[in-house]
């Protein structure tokens, strides 16, 4: 029996459509990414998961229960806010014991609860503090620690690390994978931020105007992309658009770029009709070179000219423009700390027929 | 002037309050002053003031159980006039401050409309209604719920209700204002832990517009403490409270020494709940914003 179970979910607004026949099994325990742009129907389904907002239909089953109608403060589950929420005029340990007090806990258990929920989020001797007095850091914990404390059956966060700086984001990311591990509480993860929520989920379900576009792995999501949406969403890429050529090998088929090059790709299903297909080559996967790689290594080779070089610490953004074709974006790992290739450079650009990926062009 | 001074009132800008300081000045803190002298007079029946110094007046408010009855009534009034708008006030403000729709604001200028009526036709209005022969005697009656006219007006129920009727839109919009403040996102984070909507009322939104609600309440309190003409209509000529007694001691009886001493008595009462509930908002808000 899935933790949650979200079927058939549907929610207008006049004549926008928040969220379309949206489907979802979270198991016990799992974490799971709702992940896409602002306005794709996200936070609208953690809201009506917690009972905020009421669907115009579709069922939510917690736990093998439907909860679809039952009110906000019956269901049981767990919400950290974006902007934490926590009660100003009431100190750590009364916004902590908050909800355990609503279950009519005695107290000397609700005591025993919160120190023990506090010691799980790292901030044993704040409890007579106030949210004022507290950094962004602590009292995103308070509002984890505030949520996880009645031991909800699901644990919602919406956008719960977008508030905090850059630095202290990865800490806290690793901090509450961690927790959630530990609690073992089954958890949806509302974000917009990609890499937060890859380093975070079991699985991500990827929305684009209320609709799911895929659920799966990150790694699936990311080197075996559905469709164009999730190929361009995902990472940083090149798009192109091409028409599929000859193919050369059992295992092989080329592709002509409207721009005028052409690469080798792997061949699959999507590529196996002939027509006009969307063309995405993630930047880390196109190497940079002083001189013509082996042909054997790299199927996929151009020579071509660095017009921006963008020197970041660990990796180097490159814009290079093809002697006759397109421009290509590309990343480099900083292997050696000297300064190559700078703009003005001859250049060879090349990658695998396995790093473009192939998608059907769509409607755009 | 030194140029320290010049300085220090370039830089803070105070001078900018000169206008409504000279104001006050010269409109209020003046008379003042000089009505204090007058309520150290002996009074003469008669003539007016007397001639020579006393305390008199002063001895006589505290040890007159007159002066008690009607200090003490005008007390219960105010605070009674606080306590009914606190009631009928905060569950509207509430609606009000969370109103999405745009009938919000004709909705506001409903709640202040009371303030736009003149204060005379306001008063017979309520005389109108609650009178021995007024509207609600006369349909309580006929319907036979009771057998005989209620006294709702020339008492402390008429002046409660014409006061309250009249400084509720004051509790309302101060009281809105304070909710405003408090992002949704707090109601929602105590329902999702479990609160049910009397719980968040009281354990959320009540203790976080008290900065509102005790504006509201010191406001309303001594402007009712201080209202004259609705009490002098509402409670007739013989149910007296402070501020229609200082007017008869001045109007009717030329007993200006009684009537200044009188005035600063209110005047001390307003202070000390202005101080009282400032000290206790003071240690409130400490934990807020």
């Amino acid at each position: 029996m899935p933790a949650l179970s979200i079927k058939q979910l549907r929610k207008t607004y006049g004549a926008t459509t928040a969220v379309d026949s949206f489907d979802l099994d979270v198991a016990e325990g799992e974490f799971v990414s709702l992940l896409g742009p602002s306005g794709c129907g996200k936070t609208t389904i953690l809201r009506m998961v917690a009972g905020l907002i009421t669907p115009d239909s579709g069922q939510i089953v917690i736990a093998g229960k439907d909860v679809t109608h039952v009110p906000v403060h019956k269901r049981n589950v767990g919400l950290v806010f974006q902007s934490y929420a926590l009660f100003p005029h009431m100190t750590v340990f009364d916004n902590v014991a908050f909800g355990l007090r609503r279950n009519n806990l005695a107290e000397d258990k609700v005591k025993e609860r919160v120190i023990t929920v506090l010691s799980k989020v790292r901030l044993e001797g704040l409890e007579d503090r106030f949210p004022k007095q507290l950094s962004g850091g602590q009292q995103q914990r308070v509002a984890l620690a505030r949520a996880i404390a009645p031991e909800p059956t699901i644990l919602l966060l919406d956008e719960p690390l977008s508030n905090l700086d850059k630095q202290l984001r990865m800490n806290m990311q690793i901090e509450l994978k961690r927790l959630q591990r530990d609690v073992g509480v089954t958890t949806i993860f509302v974000t917009h931020d990609q890499s937060e929520a890859m380093a975070m989920s079991d699985r991500i379900c990827v929305l684009e105007s209320g609709k799911t576009q895929q659920i799966g792995v990150p790694e699936d999501l990311y080197h075996r992309p559905e469709n164009k949406f999730i190929a361009t969403f995902l990472g940083r890429s090149n798009s192109f658009t091409a028409s599929i050529g000859k193919s050369v090998s059992g295992k092989l088929v080329q592709l002509d770029l409207d721009e005028g090059i052409q690469i080798l790709a792997t061949a699959s299903d999507k590529v196996a009709s002939s027509g006009k297909v969307h063309v995405t080559i993630r930047h880390e996967t196109v190497k940079i070179s002083k001189n013509p790689p082996d042909k054997s290594k790299a199927l996929n080779r151009f020579k071509g000219k660095v017009i921006y070089r963008a020197f970041s610490g660990s990796i180097i953004d490159y814009v290079v423009t093809l002697d006759d074709g397109p421009e290509f974006l590309l990343e480099a790992t900083n292997v050696d700390g000297e300064r190559h290739a700078l703009p003005g450079a001859e250049v060879w650009i090349s990658f695998e027929a396995g790093a473009v990926l192939v998608n059907e062009l769509g409607d755009q | 002037m030194t140029n320290r001074l010049r300085i220090w009132l370039n830089a803070s800008g105070i001078g900018l309050l000169s206008p409504l300081a000279i104001v006050l000045l010269l409109a209020f803190i003046a008379p003042v002053l000089i009505m204090f002298p007058t309520s150290l007079h002996p009074y003469t029946p008669g003539v007016g003031i007397g001639e020579g110094w006393t305390l008199e007046n002063y001895v006589e408010i505290f040890s007159d159980s007159y002066y008690h009855e009607v200090i003490l009534r005008s007390l219960g009034m105010a605070f009674s006039v606080m306590i009914f708008t606190i009631i009928i006030g905060c569950p509207l403000a509430y609606f009000l401050a969370r109103m999405q729709s745009r009938a919000r604001n004709w909705l506001v200028l409903l709640v202040i409309f009371p303030l736009l009526l003149n204060l005379v036709v306001r008063s017979f209005g309520w005389i109108a209604l609650l009178s021995k022969h007024g509207l609600i005697n006369d349909v309580l009656l006929s319907i036979g719920m009771i057998d005989e006219p209620l006294k709702l007006i020339f008492n402390l129920t008429g002046l409660i209700i014409g006061m309250t009727h009249i400084f509720l839109p004051f509790m309302v919009l101060l009281v809105m204002g304070s909710i405003q403040n408090i992002p949704v996102d707090l109601e929602e984070a105590a329902a999702v832990l479990g609160s049910n909507r009397t719980r968040v009322f009281f354990s959320i939104i009540l203790p976080l517009s008290i900065p509102g609600l005790l504006s509201g309440s010191i406001l309303v309190f001594i402007l009712s403490i201080s209202a004259l003409v609705t009490p002098r209509l509402l409670g007739g000529p013989t149910y007296k409270v402070i501020s229609t007694l200082i007017y008869d001691e001045f109007m009717q009886l030329l007993n200006w020494p009684a009537g200044s001493a009188l005035a600063f008595v209110l005047t001390l009462i307003v202070l000390v709940v202005i101080w009282a509930t400032g000290r206790f908002s003071k240690r409130w808000m400490a934990h807020l914003t």
